[in-house]
C-alpha cells in the first residue's frame, strides 16, 4: 500500500516536474531576487535589512497608491461580481436574445489594449466625443481624466470589459444547479429571494472563487490602458500601485520598489488565504 | 413572455449595445478614409482647438484605403504581426506542453507539498509586472536569450495562470472514470492522454483561449525585454497615434482584433462545457 | 449541433484568415528594402593582392599615419596627381610638384606658348591634366553671354612628352553648350557663333590606350579620339534623370571605365563599351543603408548620410579601384563580391568631423597620399585649411587592443558629441567610443520614461554606458542612489591648467563629491537702453519696467522681444525657480504662484493689443511678431537698434554674439544678467557624469578631461553661423580669451540674410575689449543656481502649466491645481 502511495506521489510529482523547473527559472528566481533586493540598496546592493520597508511605509506616495489599489479593488470587485451575476440570473433563459446579449458583453475582452486607449482618448480627452455630446446637452465639458472622475472612468473600463466573461461564468455555474432542487424548494413554498439566499448562492460558492480570483488578476490589468493613456503621472485618483513601481523603477528605486512589492505580495497572500478558507471547500 | 421580462431583455440589449459601440466605433473608423478621421478626431489629436471630436457610425466616404495602405503597404507591420504569431503560438504550445501535465498532477495526485505549492503558484500568478521587472530582465540576460523572442515567450510559456484553470476542470473529471482507467493496468501518462485530456478539454481549450488573448496582448515584456525593434509584436504598435496614423491606427485595431475574436468566439462554448462539468461535479 | 455549427465556421474562418495573411505578408515583405549593408561595415573577405596589407586581426601592422609638408597654395586647392614618382598639387593659386614625396616642394609652370595664346583671346586655364606615358592636357574655359543666356566653351591644348603642343578640337552634339544635367536633347539651340569648339568636358581622364574620356555638361560622358577630336562613343544618363546621374568621380583600370555617384556605380567594358552588370557589391556599398525613392532621390534613415564625401582613384595600371570616404579607404575589384577595407578610418585624421578630402592617389609603395581640407562648420565662404596626410603600412605597428567606451545621451548624437569621439577615439588611439541615443526617431515610440527605464535595466545588467550626458535627467536623484562617481578630481586637474568657470563645473558639488559636470550653459540676459536696465533687479521690477515701456511705446512691436510665453519664461525662470524648491523637497507654491502671475502681466503688457489668442504663434492670421534678430543669437542687441522691440529677453548661448552686443553698447545700450535679490539661475548643459557601474572609469575620466579642454570647448566657437545645435556658453572661459586674442576692440562687418526675401544686409559689429570681456566673466560668475528644471519631469510639470495660464487657455487655480498634481506625486516618490 505504501508502496503504491509512494508511486502515486512520485508520479504526481513527475507530473509537475516541468512546470516546476521552468517556474522557477523565471517566476519564481526573479521574485526571489526581488525579496533579496528589498532588503538591499539599490545600486550598491548592501544590506540595510528593513529600512527599504521603512521608507516605503512611510511614503506618500505609495500609500496613495495604495489606497488608490484598495478603493478600486473594493469598489470594482463586488460591482463586477454583483453586476455580472445579477445579469447571469436574468439571462438564465435560453432565449435568442439571450445568447446575442450574452456574446456581445464578451466583445470587450477581445479588444487589444491599444485599441482600447484609441477609444478612450477618443472618449474622454478634453476635446472628445463625450464632452462633445456633454456640449450639445447644454453641460459644460468635464475633465474626465484630469480630476476625480478619472477613477470612476477606470472602474467603468475594467467593468466594461470583464463583465461578458463573470456572465458566462456565473451562468455555467448556475445551469450546474440541477432544476429539482429548485422545484423542491418551490413546492415547499420558498419565495424567490429565499431560494436565491438559500440554494443559489452556497451552490455557486466554488464558482464564486474562480471568478474572484480571476476578477482580482484583471483588475491588476488596468494599468495597461491607465498608463497608455495618461502616461507615468495620471489624475492623483488613478494613481495605481503599478504606476508607483513603474516610476520607482525609472528612478532607480529598485529597492522601495521590491519591498513595495513584498508587501503587496504578503496582503494577496492573506486575501488568498481568506478566500480559499471560504469559498473552496476542497 | 411576460412584460417584466420583456423590459428586463429590453434594458440588457440596450446595455449590450453600448458595451459593444467600441466595436463598432473601430470597424468604422477602420473604414474611413484619412480625411475624414481627421476632421472628426481633429480636436482629439491635435491639442488646444476649441472644437470637439465628432464621429458617424456610417463613413460618409468609405475607403478600404488605410487598411490596404497597412496591409500591403507596411512591411513593418507584417513583421510585427508575424512576431505576435510567433510569441502566441510559442506561448501556448509552452503552456500546454508543460501547463497540462502541472494541472493534472496537482489535481489528481497527491504528493508533498501539493498544497503549499498550489498556493505559491496561485501568489506568482498575481504579481503584476512591473515587480518583477528588473529580476526578471537580469535573469534573461544571464540566460543569453534577452532581445529575443525567447524573453518575452519562456517566462509566459510558464506561466502558473493556465495551470490554475485546467486545474480546475482536471478536477472536475469523476474519480470513477479514473479508476476504471487505472484498473485497466493503464500507465499514468496513458490515463492523462487518453482520458484526461478528453474529458478536461473545455479547460484546456478555455485556458489556451485565455492564454491567447493574453499573449496577443502582451505590451510590458515586449516592451522590456525586446531592444530590437524589428522583434515588437503587434501590440506595441497601436500605442501611438498621431493625426497621421489615424487611418493605418483603426486598421491595425481591427487587424489585431479579428484574429482574438474568432479565438474567442469559437472557443467559448468550451468555457461553458467546462464549467458546467466542474459544476455538476460538486 | 448549432454550437458546433458554428464553432467549425469560426474555426475554418479563422484558419482562412491566417491564410490570407500569410499571402499578404509575402507580398509585403517583397516589398521590403533591398540589400541593408552597411556603408561603414567593410568585408574583408579576399586575401590581399601582393604588396597591399590588411588592417588584419592579427594585431600587428597597420597602415599608420603622417603629416607630409602642405605647400602653401592661395586660394582652394583640388587636385593631387603622381606621375613617374613625381607628385603635383594644383589649385586655385597654381600647381606645385614634389619629387622626394611631399617633403619640400617647388612651383611647377607648365610653358605652353599655345595656351598662353589662347588665354590671350579671354580663356583661363584649368587644371592640368596629366597623363601616366607623360602628356598634359591643358583644358581652357570662357563663358560668352548670348541673347538665350550664356553659354560655355573650352579649348584644349595637348603638351606632347617632347614638348609639342596643339589643340585639340572635340566635337560634341550641339546641346551640350548648353545643356543642364540629363537634358542633352532638350538643350536649347546653339548660337551660330560657338564655333566646333567643345563645351566644357569636365573629369578628363586618360583611358589606357590613350584616349580620353569626359563629362558634359548633362553629365554624358563622351569618349574622345585623342588624335581627331572625334567622339567615339557616347555614356548617356538615365531617361528620366536622377539623383544618382549626377557622376562624382570617373576613373579606370586596364579593362573597365568606372563611373560613380553618390549610390551607384556604372562600370563600362573597355573593350565592348557596354555596361557592366556585376558591379551590385559596389552599387551597395556606395548605397549605404540609404533608399532609393521613386524620384530617383536617395533618403536615408534618419537624415544621416554614410559618408561626407567620395573620393575615387586608380592608376590605370591595376585592376582594382580605390575609395576614399569618411570611414576609410576601401578597394574594390571590377565585379567583385566584396569590398575591402584598407585603412580604418577611425584611427585617421579625415574621419574627424570637420574634415573632407578633395583628392587622393596610391603611391608605388602602396601607401596612400591624401590631401586635406579642414572645414569651417558652416562656413562655406573661408578658404579652409589644407594638409597632406599619408599613410603607409607599417608591418611592425603595435595595434593595441581596442577598447570601447560608451557614452550615452537621449537624444541622437550631434556633431559636436561626434567629433569629441573622433577626437578622443584619434587621440587615445584604439579607443571605439560608441555614442547610444535613448530615444531614437526612427525607431518607434519610446519616450523619456521609457528610455531611462531601459537605461537603468542596462546599467543593472552590467552594460550600461561609461559616461552618460545627464541633461534633461534627475540628478539628484542619481545621486543619492550612488550612481555616479565623484568627479572632483578631474575638475581640479583641468582647473590646474584652465581657467574654468567653477561657479558652473561646481553647480552639483554635494559634501564636497562632484557627481555631474555641465561643460556648457546659458545665462539670461537682458539688453536695453542703461536707464530701463538700471531699474531692473528682480521679477517685480521687470514686470513694472514692461509695463511702464508699454504705455510709453504703444505701437512698438514688443517690448521683450519674444512671442510666445515659452521664451519669457525661460529667460525669467533663473530669477524665481531656484527658490521654489525647498530643501526638504516641497515646492512653496505661493512663490510658484506669483511667478505665474509676473508672467502672465509681462506676457500681457507685452502684447499688441490688436492680437487675440496665441500671441504671434506664427500662424497665417497671427504671424509672428518680429523677425530676424531676436531669433539669431549672434544678433544680440540689434532688434532694440532696429526698434523692433524696446529690450531683450534672452538666454544667451554663444560668445559669438558678444560683437553685436558691443556694437549695441557702442550704440547706448548695455546689457546685465538677470537676478533677482541674489537669486541667480542658470541653465546648464552637456552635463557629464561617470557611472558608478562602469568598468572603465579611468578612460571615462578622460573623456571628461577633454570635453572640458580647449579643443572640444572651443568648438561651438570655430562656426560663423553657429547652429545652436553644439556646445552653448563654454565652462572653460580659456577659449572665450583665446578667441577674441588679437582681435580685441576691432570693429569688422557682419553679412546675413533676413526675412523672408532673404534679403542680404550688412550689420557693424566689434569685438570686445578686454576689460568688456572682464565684465562679462563678472556677469557670469554671478550665476549661483542651477535651475532644477534641468530636470525635465520637474520641467514639464510647473512649466507648461503656466504656459497654458498665460495664453487664457486655463484658470491660475486649474493650472496651480495641475501643475501640484503632477509634480507632488513625482516629488513624493522619491
Amino acid at each position: 500500500m505504501r508502496k503504491r502511495r509512494k508511486k502515486q506521489e512520485l508520479t504526481g510529482l513527475l507530473f509537475v516536474l516541468p512546470s516546476l523547473v521552468g517556474v522557477l527559472a523565471f517566476v519564481l528566481a526573479p521574485f526571489a531576487d526581488v525579496i533579496r533586493r528589498s532588503f538591499a540598496s539599490a545600486i550598491t546592493e548592501e544590506w540595510v535589512g528593513l529600512k527599504n520597508y521603512q521608507d516605503v511605509l512611510v511614503n506618500n506616495a505609495f500609500r496613495l497608491a495604495c489606497w488608490n489599489t484598495f478603493r478600486f479593488s473594493v469598489i470594482c470587485l463586488p460591482a463586477l461580481l454583483g453586476i455580472s451575476l445579477l445579469i447571469g440570473v436574468l439571462l438564465q433563459e435560453k432565449t435568442r436574445a439571450g445568447e446575442a446579449i450574452k456574446t456581445a458583453f464578451l466583445f470587450p475582452m477581445a479588444i487589444p489594449v491599444a485599441s482600447v486607449v484609441l477609444v478612450w482618448r477618443t472618449l474622454f480627452e478634453k476635446q472628445g466625443l463625450l464632452n462633445g455630446i456633454w456640449n450639445g446637452l447644454g453641460l459644460s465639458p468635464v475633465e474626465w481624466m484630469d480630476s476625480p472622475t478619472a477613477f470612476w472612468v477606470l472602474v467603468g473600463s475594467y467593468l466594461w470589459k470583464n463583465l461578458g466573461y463573470d456572465i458566462v461564468l456565473w451562468m455555467a455555474g448556475l445551469s450546474g444547479i440541477s432544476s429539482a432542487i429548485y422545484e423542491a424548494a418551490r413546492i415547499d413554498g420558498a419565495g424567490e429571494w429565499t431560494i436565491f439566499r438559500r440554494i443559489t448562492l452556497p451552490c455557486l460558492l466554488p464558482t464564486l472563487f474562480t471568478v474572484s480570483v480571476l476578477s482580482i488578476l484583471n483588475s491588476f490589468k488596468v494599468f495597461r490602458e491607465a498608463y497608455l493613456v495618461a502616461g507615468d503621472y495620471p489624475h492623483r485618483s488613478m494613481y495605481l500601485l503599478q504606476h508607483l513601481f513603474n516610476n520607482w523603477f525609472r528612478d532607480l528605486s529598485f529597492d522601495r520598489m521590491a519591498a513595495g512589492a513584498v508587501l503587496v505580495c504578503l496582503v494577496i497572500l492573506c486575501l488568498i488565504g481568506i478566500m480559499r478558507r471560504g469559498f473552496d471547500k476542497e | 413572455m411576460k412584460l417584466s421580462q420583456l423590459i428586463t431583455m429590453a434594458l440588457l440589449g440596450a446595455l449590450a449595445v453600448l458595451v459593444c459601440s467600441p466595436v463598432a466605433f473601430l470597424l468604422s473608423g477602420a473604414l474611413m478614409d484619412g480625411g475624414e478621421l481627421r476632421q472628426h478626431l481633429g480636436p482629439v489629436l491635435m491639442d488646444s482647438q476649441k472644437a470637439f471630436a465628432d464621429w458617424s457610425l456610417l463613413p460618409n466616404h468609405p475607403s478600404l484605403r488605410p487598411a490596404v495602405e497597412l496591409l500591403l503597404d507596411s512591411p513593418e507591420f507584417f513583421h510585427m504581426f508575424w512576431n505576435s504569431v510567433g510569441i502566441t503560438v510559442g506561448i501556448l504550445a509552452g503552456q500546454l506542453l508543460v501547463g497540462a501535465p502541472a494541472a493534472w498532477g496537482f489535481a489528481r495526485y497527491h504528493f508533498p507539498l501539493r498544497g503549499p505549492l498550489f498556493t505559491l503558484y496561485l501568489i506568482l500568478m498575481l504579481m503584476p509586472f512591473q515587480v518583477t521587472m528588473l529580476s526578471s530582465f537580469l535573469a534573461l540576460e544571464r540566460m543569453g536569450i534577452n532581445d529575443t523572442l525567447g524573453a518575452v515567450i519562456l517566462p509566459s510559456a510558464f506561466s502558473t495562470f493556465p495551470v490554475f484553470i485546467m486545474y480546475r476542470f482536471f478536477r472536475g473529471i469523476p474519480g470513477p472514470i479514473i479508476e476504471s482507467a487505472l484498473l485497466d493496468a493503464q500507465g499514468p501518462l496513458q490515463v492523462f492522454w487518453y482520458i484526461g485530456v478528453p474529458l478536461g478539454s473545455p479547460g484546456i481549450v478555455s485556458a489556451m483561449v485565455l492564454g491567447f488573448l493574453e499573449s496577443w496582448n502582451l505590451i510590458e515584456q515586449p516592451m522590456a525585454f525586446l531592444k530590437n525593434k524589428t522583434l515588437w509584436p503587434l501590440s506595441l504598435y497601436l500605442p501611438n497615434i498621431g493625426l497621421e496614423n489615424a487611418g493605418p491606427a483603426f486598421a491595425g485595431a481591427v487587424v489585431t482584433l479579428i484574429p482574438a475574436f474568432l479565438v474567442f468566439l469559437s472557443g467559448r462554448d468550451y468555457l461553458e462545457q467546462g464549467i458546467v462539468a466542474s459544476a455538476v461535479k460538486e | 449541433m448549432k454550437g458546433q455549427r458554428l464553432r467549425r465556421t469560426l474555426q475554418s474562418a479563422l484558419a482562412l484568415l491566417l491564410c490570407a495573411a500569410l499571402m499578404f505578408s509575402v507580398a509585403g515583405c517583397s516589398q521590403e528594402k533591398p540589400g541593408n549593408s552597411n556603408a561603414g561595415d567593410s568585408q574583408t573577405g579576399e586575401s590581399s593582392i601582393s604588396g597591399l596589407e590588411e588592417t588584419g586581426s592579427s594585431g600587428k601592422g597597420y597602415y599608420v599615419e603622417t603629416k607630409l609638408t602642405m605647400p602653401e597654395m592661395e586660394g582652394y586647392v583640388w587636385n593631387l596627381d603622381l606621375v613617374d614618382s613625381v607628385m603635383y598639387i594644383q589649385g586655385g593659386g597654381g600647381c606645385q610638384k614634389s619629387e622626394d614625396d611631399g617633403k619640400t616642394w617647388t612651383e611647377y609652370k607648365l610653358e605652353s606658348p599655345l595656351a598662353d595664346q589662347i588665354e590671350a583671346e579671354g580663356f583661363s586655364r584649368r587644371e592640368i591634366i596629366f597623363s601616366a606615358d607623360g602628356r598634359k592636357i591643358i583644358p581652357l574655359s570662357k563663358t560668352v553671354d548670348y541673347d538665350g543666356g550664356f553659354y560655355s566653351i573650352q579649348r584644349n591644348v595637348v603638351v606632347e612628352k617632347d614638348g609639342t603642343e596643339r589643340e585639340l578640337v572635340v566635337k560634341l552634339p550641339v546641346g551640350e553648350f548648353t545643356a543642364m544635367p540629363g537634358e542633352l536633347d532638350s538643350a536649347p539651340a546653339v548660337p551660330k557663333d560657338a564655333g566646333d569648339y567643345a563645351t566644357l568636358l569636365n573629369d578628363l581622364t586618360f583611358l589606357p590606350d590613350g584616349s580620353l574620356v569626359g563629362k558634359g555638361l548633362s553629365e554624358t560622358v563622351y569618349h574622345v579620339d585623342m588624335e581627331t577630336g572625334e567622339v567615339l562613343h557616347t555614356i548617356e544618363t538615365s531617361e528620366n534623370f536622377q539623383y544618382t546621374d549626377w557622376i562624382t568621380g570617373i576613373a579606370t583600370t586596364p579593362t573597365t571605365l568606372l563611373l560613380i555617384s553618390s549610390a551607384r556605380g556604372r562600370m563600362i567594358d573597355l573593350e565592348t563599351w557596354e555596361e557592366r552588370t556585376d558591379g551590385q557589391t559596389l552599387d551597395e556599398f556606395l548605397l549605404g543603408n540609404g533608399e532609393i525613392q521613386e524620384d530617383g532621390l536617395v533618403t536615408y534613415p534618419g537624415g544621416n548620410e554614410p559618408r561626407r564625401f567620395l573620393e575615387l582613384f586608380s592608376d590605370g595600371k591595376e585592376e582594382a579601384f580605390y575609395l576614399l570616404d569618411s570611414n576609410g579607404i576601401y578597394r574594390y575589384i571590377p565585379g567583385g563580391a566584396s569590398i575591402e577595407e584598407i585603412v580604418d578610418g577611425a584611427l585617421t585624421t579625415f574621419s574627424l568631423q570637420d574634415i573632407t578630402c578633395q583628392d587622393f592617389i596610391k603611391t608605388e609603395n602602396n601607401g596612400f597620399r591624401v590631401l586635406a581640407a579642414t572645414m569651417v562648420p558652416g562656413d562655406h565662404t573661408s578658404v579652409p585649411e589644407y594638409s597632406i596626410l599619408g599613410y603607409d603600412f607599417d608591418p611592425n605597428a603595435e595595434r593595441k587592443e581596442t577598447e570601447e567606451l560608451k557614452i550615452y545621451v537621449l537624444q541622437p548624437a550631434n556633431d559636436y558629441l561626434n567629433q569629441a569621439a573622433a577626437v578622443f577615439r584619434k587621440n587615445q588611439g584604439n579607443v571605439v567610443v560608441t555614442i547610444e541615443a535613448g530615444i531614437d526617431p526612427d525607431a518607434g515610440p519610446v519616450n523619456f520614461s521609457d528610455a531611462l527605464r531601459q537605461l537603468n535595466t542596462n546599467i543593472m545588467a552590467g552594460n550600461g554606458p561609461d559616461v552618460i550626458l545627464l541633461d534633461m535627467m534627475p540628478i539628484d536623484t542619481y545621486r543619492n542612489k550612488g550612481l555616479l562617481v565623484d568627479l572632483s578630481d578631474v575638475v581640479e586637474q583641468v582647473a590646474a591648467e584652465n581657467e574654468l568657470l567653477r561657479n558652473i563645473t561646481d553647480a552639483y558639488e554635494k559634501d564636497g563629491t562632484i557627481c555631474a559636470v555641465p561643460t556648457s550653459f546659458t545665462m539670461p540676459i537682458v539688453v536695453g537702453p542703461e536707464e530701463s536696465l538700471n531699474k531692473i533687479t528682480g521679477m517685480e521690477s521687470l514686470v513694472q519696467i514692461v509695463e511702464d515701456l508699454r504705455k510709453a511705446e504703444p505701437d512698438i512691436k514688443s517690448i521683450t522681444g519674444y512671442r510666445m510665453t515659452g521664451e519669457v519664461m525661460g529667460s525669467t525662470q533663473g530669477m524665481a525657480i531656484p527658490t521654489w524648491i525647498q530643501e526638504d523637497g516641497t515646492v512653496d507654491w505661493t512663490l510658484v504662484e506669483k511667478y505665474y502671475d509676473q508672467v502672465k502681466l509681462i506676457c500681457d503688457a507685452d502684447s499688441n493689443t490688436q492680437t487675440e489668442g496665441i500671441r504671434g504663434s506664427g500662424t497665417e492670421d497671427d504671424p509672428f511678431k518680429i523677425e530676424g534678430y531676436i531669433y539669431d543669437d549672434l544678433a544680440i542687441g540689434q532688434a532694440v537698434l532696429e526698434k523692433e522691440s524696446a529690450l531683450e529677453l534672452r538666454q544667451m548661448r554663444t560668445v559669438l554674439g558678444l560683437p553685436s552686443m558691443c556694437n549695441a553698447i557702442d550704440k547706448g545700450l548695455t546689457y546685465k544678467v538677470l537676478e533677482d535679490d541674489g537669486t541667480c539661475g542658470f541653465t546648464p548643459s552637456y552635463i557629464l557624469g561617470i557611472s558608478a557601474k562602469s568598468e572603465k572609469i579611468d578612460l571615462a575620466k578622460e573623456f571628461v578631461k577633454m570635453l572640458l579642454g580647449e579643443e572640444m570647448q572651443s568648438f561651438g566657437l570655430k562656426s560663423s553661423s553657429w547652429n545652436g545645435s553644439s556646445l552653448d556658453l563654454p565652462v572653460n572661459f580659456g577659449v572665450v580669451r583665446e578667441y577674441f586674442a588679437g582681435k580685441e576692440g576691432e570693429a569688422f562687418q557682419y553679412d546675413t540674410f533676413v526675412g523672408d526675401d532673404f534679403q542680404k544686409v550688412s550689420l557693424d559689429r566689434r569685438n570686445p575689449t578686454l576689460e568688456e570681456l572682464e565684465s562679462f566673466l563678472a556677469m557670469t560668475q554671478k550665476l549661483n543656481a542651477v535651475l532644477p528644471t534641468q530636470d525635465v519631469m520637474i520641467n514639464n510639470a510647473l512649466l507648461p502649466q503656466c504656459a497654458l495660464y498665460v495664453i487664457g487657455e486655463q484658470t491660475k487655480e486649474e493650472s496651480l491645481k495641475k501643475a501640484k498634481e503632477e509634480i507632488e506625486l513625482y516629488l513624493a516618490e522619491s
